[in-house]
């Protein structure tokens, strides 16, 4: 029985239980509590009359949209009334002025059921949620989206509350809505200040704060932080950059949530251009720095090392994030970091040959032209021009220094010169870098030819760039440099022999080397050099001089073995070597010609005019420098010797023998000077004698040329000593100085000589007749020669 | 043979029905005063019906108006509205398309809401259609059309339905007029 008692009751509470949720329909609305059930005291507000939530409504007038003017009227409304209050009076705004803060809180922290105190947390949070920027005020008519939902105060049980019934909507609304989605949060209706609808009530004001994101840079091998300045710092290669990246929350309120970072880079040349790493997402509190990517922690992208890769542009970072605020959504950045690579440079041009100085045409000549850098930086792109310039005889290359011009001024014009004619032997464009590599157009070596070209011509190579430098755009040109066109002057032995190193009375014989040059003509494709007519009998070696006339009209070798066809060599069986040509001592002594002549009569002073001294008289000096000269050819029958071995004597003047048609051994004319040495003045072209150097040691010479002191040759020029010399006559000497610098012209007369020294048979004749004159012609030596057809 | 019965189950009977008596009275006090009235229940379930549709409508409405723009919103009230079976509910939807002029921000919301209030005038006039346009002829500075117009809404929400009109909110209103005649 108990037990049938219990179950009724149990199944009495779950029916009523039952009734009681299934007339709820509404029980989801925004409030928490159900359609028309009280806010505070959760009781019905069915059957009981309804009223404004606030008793005089919320008129536009009194707060427009100004937030401080709605908190302050309902916040008036609460602490100017009470629970217990008469209504009408200060009872009837209560538990209105108390919904409405309550609701508008938002049931996101679940809902406020209590009554707030007029000042209190609640009212706090309320005040916060209505000053939320995002939330904007607005006069209109919206109750239209509220249906018939509204909400009325009313009284039951002795409490009053508020609760969500249906009603009148219509008229004009204050709505709160967010600013940036449009989202409505709150209507209230301006006659009643009753709240509209199902709406959630306000959202908790977001934290506010604002990112500042700061990027500097620092050139230095060592991380400096505080060197590091903002904006743009000039580096070179070489340099190492360091940057300093952070973000910092500037406030007021720690952040929310967290920013996406990453760091830009532009002006690259590694590849780091494009690339956002490093990267990250972080917060922080009001006033920390909560990012940081410093040099100073090693990070691989906050350390650069600039290269000649760099040069002309400017590397930069910074570092970008978002949102840029908590009311900002956008992407912010730091000014760009950045360091400029500026060209820096100073180019010097400079040739070089592989010969040097003078040159006799026709030669090739290898010209290497050199740009260097001294940098710190490559060079731009670069114009250079190797350049040849041929300067005619007798003029000189224009600006031979080199220099600068301007960049319209070509290199051509700038080496341009009266009798200069320029020639482009190479060009391009490159970029030139300090540790001396090109890139762009090779420099390469141009192998020049320098065809036949008169004596004194000059051939110039010059090298020129533009620009010359990172802060000039004119030209560069090297110092041009230069060969002169020289020549090899030739001498000819005609009528006799050329014997050297032969014993006489005076010195003692010794191995004497014959070395001569020999030519090649461009023009005539020949060789042209010194020559003997018949025989060439050296006790040293032979170099260049042919023997047997093999040069006379140029040769197609200049292979001694082909040309010393009458010379004597010792051969050592091994056949023809043509550096071994010659080595053929001849032992004897050669005549003392001296000896033959006895002085009778003196010269007093130190000149005399062979026209003035008498015929058949061997004469001896007084001077020890003898002049002589000869204002008259030697006549017809006139013969005259000088013979005083102690006197150095000066032929100041031509000797010519009278040219005449001669009757007999007796007519014929001939002077014989025996002197320690003889030299000639350059302005003498001809001598008709004999001449013997009978001095010793350093002396005993014959010079050809009294401008150039014996022995120092050092001052010959093509135009010194330049005509020829004849000397018509035997000629002994101990030292012979061939200074003449005539001849060797151009073409075939590349092998005109400077020095003839001719045996005619005058001499021999002469010398016959002197010697039956006086008893007797002895021969003094005999010597086989190979026959010569 | 009759048994009687003992005092101790009389006893225990006597609770019994005590406690169902008590749990019955507990039960129709709880009822009473946090769910109303059985008849107020019942006449609020269509209450309930219509104001949940109208919420529903509304968020779908303003869900549109933030995603798609109002343009789209009113387009798609136009088409509920081409769909209503009754005068009222077209009214409802007028009153749907001024709400969310203004919640779209419309720049032109002022001019359209006063058409579309006197387009509801027309078609279903009542307090509140009156009320809106006299509200809206006030803030256009119509201050003659917009006395008219309180006065029609006083006079509508005393002689029909203005039984549930707050004698207060009467007073804020006539309060207005007052302002207005002066």
């Amino acid at each position: 029985m108990i037990r049938k008692v219990g179950l009724m009751v149990a199944v009495g509470i779950m029916v009523g239980q039952f009734v009681i949720g299934a007339i709820a329909p509404t029980d989801s609305l925004a409030n928490g509590r159900g359609f028309q059930q009280g806010y505070f005291y959760n009781m019905s507000a069915g059957g009981v009359t309804h009223y404004n939530v606030l008793e005089s409504g919320l008129p536009e007038s009194s707060v427009g949209t100004d937030k401080q003017k709605f908190l302050e009227f309902v916040q008036t409304r609460l602490l100017n009334s009470s629970q217990a209050g008469p209504c009408p009076g200060n009872g009837c705004d209560y538990a209105g002025a108390s919904y409405i803060i309550q609701t508008m809180r938002g049931g996101a922290n679940g809902w406020h059921y209590n009554f707030p105190a007029g000042r209190g947390p609640d009212v706090d949070d309320w005040v916060a949620k209505v000053r939320n920027p995002d939330i904007g005020l607005r006069w209109g008519y919206e109750g239209g989206a509220s249906g018939t939902l509204t909400s009325a105060r009313f009284r039951t049980n002795g409490v009053r509350d508020v609760a969500q019934v249906s009603g009148d909507t219509s008229g004009k609304t204050l709505s709160f809505y967010s600013i940036s989605t449009g989202k409505v949060y709150y209507v209230l209706r301006e006659s009643c200040a009753n709240p509209l609808g199902d709406y959630p009530g306000l959202p908790d004001p977001a934290a506010n704060w604002r990112v500042s994101g700061n990027s500097t840079i620092q050139v230095g091998a060592t991380p400096n932080q505080a060197a590091g300045r903002n904006g743009t710092v000039t580096a070179k290669p070489g340099d190492r950059i360091n940057w300093y990246h952070d973000l910092t929350n500037n406030g007021p309120d720690n952040m929310d949530k967290t920013v996406s970072w990453s760091i830009d880079k532009t002006g690259f040349s590694n590849g780091w251009n494009g690339i956002s790493a490093p990267a990250g997402s972080n917060s922080g509190t009001n006033g920390s720095i909560f990012v940081k990517v410093y040099a100073s922690q090693g990070n691989a992208y906050s350390l650069y090392d600039i290269t000649q890769d760099d040069v002309g542009n400017t590397v930069c970072e910074r570092i970008r994030w978002t949102p840029q605020s908590s009311s900002n959504g956008a992407t912010a950045a730091s000014g760009y970091a950045c360091a400029s690579v500026p060209y820096s440079y100073t180019l010097t041009p400079t040739v070089a040959t592989d010969r040097s100085g003078i040159v006799e045409a026709p030669a090739s000549v290898n010209v290497t032209p050199h740009v260097t850098n001294s940098g710190p930086t490559k060079s731009r792109s670069t114009q250079w021009q190797l350049t040849r310039i041929d300067v005619v005889s007798g003029k000189t290359i224009s600006k031979p220094s080199g220099g600068q011009s301007a960049a319209a001024q070509l290199p051509c014009t700038f080496f341009a010169g009266t009798g200069s004619v320029c020639k482009i032997l190479q060009k391009g464009n490159s970029v030139f870098y300090p540790n001396g590599s090109i890139t762009g157009d090779a420099l390469n070596a141009a192998a020049e030819q320098i065809n036949d070209l008169p004596v004194g011509s000059k051939i110039c190579f010059a090298m020129s760039v533009q620009p010359v430098s990172s802060g000039s755009t004119n030209w560069s040109h090297s110092a041009p440099t230069c060969l002169i066109v020289a020549k090899k002057p030739k001498v000819q032995v005609l009528g006799g022999d050329l014997v050297v190193g032969r014993p006489t009375v005076y010195n003692a014989g010794k191995v004497s080397q014959v070395v001569t040059s020999a030519s090649y003509s461009g023009t005539t494709s020949k060789y042209y050099g010194s020559w003997s007519e018949y025989a060439i009998i050296p006790s040293g070696n032979v170099r260049g001089m042919a023997s047997g006339a093999m040069y006379v009209d140029g040769a197609n070798s200049s292979d001694l073995c082909t040309l010393s066809v009458l010379t004597i060599s010792n051969d050592t069986g091994s056949g023809c070597q043509a550096s071994s040509v010659g080595q053929y001592a001849i032992g004897s002594t050669a005549p003392n010609i001296a000896s033959r002549f006895t002085a009778n009569s003196n010269i007093a002073g130190a000149s005399v005019d062979l026209n003035s001294l008498a015929s058949a008289h061997v004469y001896t000096a007084t001077s020890p420098n003898l002049s002589i000269s000869s204002s008259q050819p030697v006549v017809k029958g006139k013969w005259v010797v000088i013979n005083d071995p102690r006197a150095t004597v000066t032929i100041t003047s031509n000797i010519n023998y009278i040219p005449a048609n001669l009757a007999g051994l007796g007519d014929i004319p001939q002077v014989v000077i025996i002197a320690k040495n003889i030299i000639i003045a350059p302005t003498v072209t001809n001598v008709d004698a004999w001449l013997i150097a009978a001095g010793t040691g350093n002396e005993g010479y014959i010079n050809t040329c009294s401008s150039i002191a014996a022995g120092s040759p050092a001052g010959i020029t093509s135009n010194t000593c330049n005509q020829q010399l004849t000397v018509n006559g035997p000629v002994l000497a101990n030292k012979l100085y061939m200074y003449r610098t005539a001849g060797s012209g151009v073409g075939a007369a590349r092998g005109d000589p400077a020095e003839v020294f001719n045996l005619r048979a005058d001499s021999y004749l002469w010398a016959s007749y002197y010697s039956s004159s006086n008893g007797r012609l002895p021969t003094v030596s005999t010597k086989d020669l190979p026959p010569r057809f | 043979m009759k048994r009687r019965p003992s005092k101790k189950a009389v006893l225990i009977t006597s609770l019994v029905l005590l406690a169902l008596l008590l749990a019955a009275g507990g039960g129709y006090y709880y009822y009473t005063h946090t769910k109303g009235t059985k008849s107020d229940q019942q006449s609020t379930a269509d209450s309930d019906k219509k104001i949940n549709d109208a919420l529903a409508l509304s968020s779908e409405i303003a869900q549109i108006a933030q995603s798609e723009g109002g343009a789209a919103a009113q387009k798609k009230i136009d088409e509920k509205i081409s769909q209503a079976d009754t005068k009222q509910k077209q009214a409802e939807l007028y009153d749907l398309k001024i709400a969310t002029l203004y919640s779209s921000n419309d720049p032109a919301a002022a001019t359209k809401a006063l058409e579309y209030a006197y387009k509801i005038e027309e078609i279903d006039p009542t307090y509140k259609s009156a009320l809106t346009i006299a509200e809206m002829e006030r803030d256009a500075n119509n201050k003659t059309v917009a006395l008219k117009y309180y006065e029609l809404y006083i006079a509508r929400s005393t002689s029909s339905d203005g039984s549930s009109l707050d004698p207060t909110n009467k007073a804020f209103y006539e309060q207005r007029i007052q302002e207005l005649k002066s």
